[in-house]
């Protein structure tokens, strides 16, 4: 795992203190090893690794706000520390649920995006599943609403994409 | 995680399509959620709204393959498809490509009979006439012409709680097999007799021992049943037969579709 070796090499500078600056101006202070899960902020370190002081550098993250950011540091972080452990799958998907049972849906989505952006794929995987888990056997209009989706369909568009397959949308969970 | 070109122009990417709102999630998200979610579920999910509809999904499987099962009727050529999560019986004629709604089965969605015959585990298509094997209890025998349909419960099934795996059609009758059923229970002497003579000619036909499986109807008395106009009291069983436990699934298909 990518993780893992990462940490490893890293351990002599975990210390290090790496500055991450959110979409809304703020300043982060992370551990090297954390950072350098986040694939911005990797390339970022590389195309600056002249730079002999670490602590100088600011990577801008401008797409990941301040309080998905500071949501996402804890968690990377612990999910480091259990995967350098040669540790049970049981242990990191009990702290997967842990981490996702009290996510609003907003928050999912606000950390799904930044998932995909810090390209931290083992979120990303976990997010998904927790999505999915949450909008099946629910009907479209109960999804759209739980999710604040637009309808943008025409009525007439709905109408025939409905009459395709008319079974597919009876039969779900009451919302 | 490789770094250099390719995660520079994957990063430019996201952040073009970048968006803080869920129907604007990139076609990657998309697909990974979509992945997660059965047949039905992503029919309902494409509903949602454009963006999910139009996003790429070549290549997409769903997370349940298995609650669909794939009766064919020779005759018409009509596939019949059950959904087993929704007890739903769809129909697709020659020359079209959607499914249509054949039948609920409503009488076991009451949350007490769905707990108690369990879901759907195989439909055989014979005659006109739709045999629904359910996990435990009975099968259901269809017809969807008369839209009438009859409960066979289940032979030997006393205390047992035997789970009744698959159901094949094979020279005009019905086989149910399970896992568990160890002792063979015949009816009377001619069904052991039967059964006997079955086990020995199947064993020699299959090349191998033929052990562990009910014969539960002939498929000819139950299509008459529904022909004729009066339906008489239930004979049933008219021989056990045995079927090899280990069997592959596939295998035990093929072998009987050859």
């Amino acid at each position: 795992m990518a993780s893992s070796s990462s940490s490893s090499s890293c351990s002599s500078s975990s210390e290090k203190k790496i500055t991450l600056k959110s979409s809304d101006g703020e300043a982060l202070n992370v551990e090297k090893n954390v950072a350098l899960e986040f694939e911005p902020a990797k390339g970022f370190l590389e195309d600056n690794s002249e730079e002999a002081d670490d602590e100088a550098i600011v990577v801008p993250l401008p797409n990941v706000s301040a309080a998905v950011l500071s949501e996402l540091i804890p968690y990377v972080k612990q999910r480091l520390e259990l995967s350098a452990k040669p540790v049970q799958k049981k242990l990191i998907k009990a702290f997967d649920d842990q981490f996702t049972r009290h996510l609003s849906d907003d928050k999912l989505g606000e950390l799904m995006l930044a998932a995909n952006y810090l390209g931290v794929n083992y979120l990303l995987d976990v997010l998904c599943d927790v999505t999915a888990d949450r909008i099946k056997n629910k009907s479209v209009e109960y999804v759209r609403e739980f999710l604040g989706i637009q309808n943008d369909f025409t009525p007439e568009e709905e109408a025939e994409l409905r009459a395709q397959c008319p079974w597919a949308f009876e039969g779900v969970d009451q919302d | 995680m490789a770094v250099g070109g390719g995660a520079e122009s994957k990063r430019m990417k996201i952040e073009r399509q970048w968006s803080s709102s869920w129907s604007r999630l990139p076609e990657d998200i998309i697909f990974s959620i979509m992945n997660r979610l059965g047949y039905v579920g992503q029919l309902r999910f494409r509903a949602v709204c454009k963006s999910w509809r139009q996003a790429n999904i070549r290549g997409i499987k769903s997370a349940d393959t298995l609650p669909w099962k794939m009766a064919v009727d020779p005759r018409s050529c009509c596939f019949v498809t059950l959904l087993t999560i929704k007890n739903t019986l769809l129909i697709q004629r020659p020359g079209e490509t959607t499914w249509i709604k054949l039948a609920i089965f409503k009488f076991f969605d009451t949350e007490d009979s769905s707990e108690k015959y369990g879901p759907a585990h195989n439909v055989e298509y014979v005659d006109g006439v739709l045999f629904i094997s359910f996990e435990q209890i009975a099968v259901v025998a269809y017809n969807p012409k008369l839209d009438d349909s009859k409960l066979y419960p289940y032979p030997c099934n006393e205390g047992k709680n035997i789970v009744y795996e698959y159901l094949f059609e094979s020279d005009g009758n019905l086989l149910l097999y399970h896992d568990e059923l160890d002792d063979l229970v015949f009816r009377d002497k001619k069904a052991r007799q039967r059964y006997e003579r079955k086990h020995k000619a199947e064993t020699k036909r299959l090349g191998r021992d033929f052990v562990n499986s009910d014969v539960f109807e002939s498929t000819a008395n139950v299509t008459s049943l529904f022909s004729g106009a009066s339906w008489i009291s239930r004979k049933f069983i008219t021989t056990v037969l045995a079927m090899y436990l280990n069997c592959v699934l596939s295998r035990v298909i093929f072998a009987f579709l050859k």
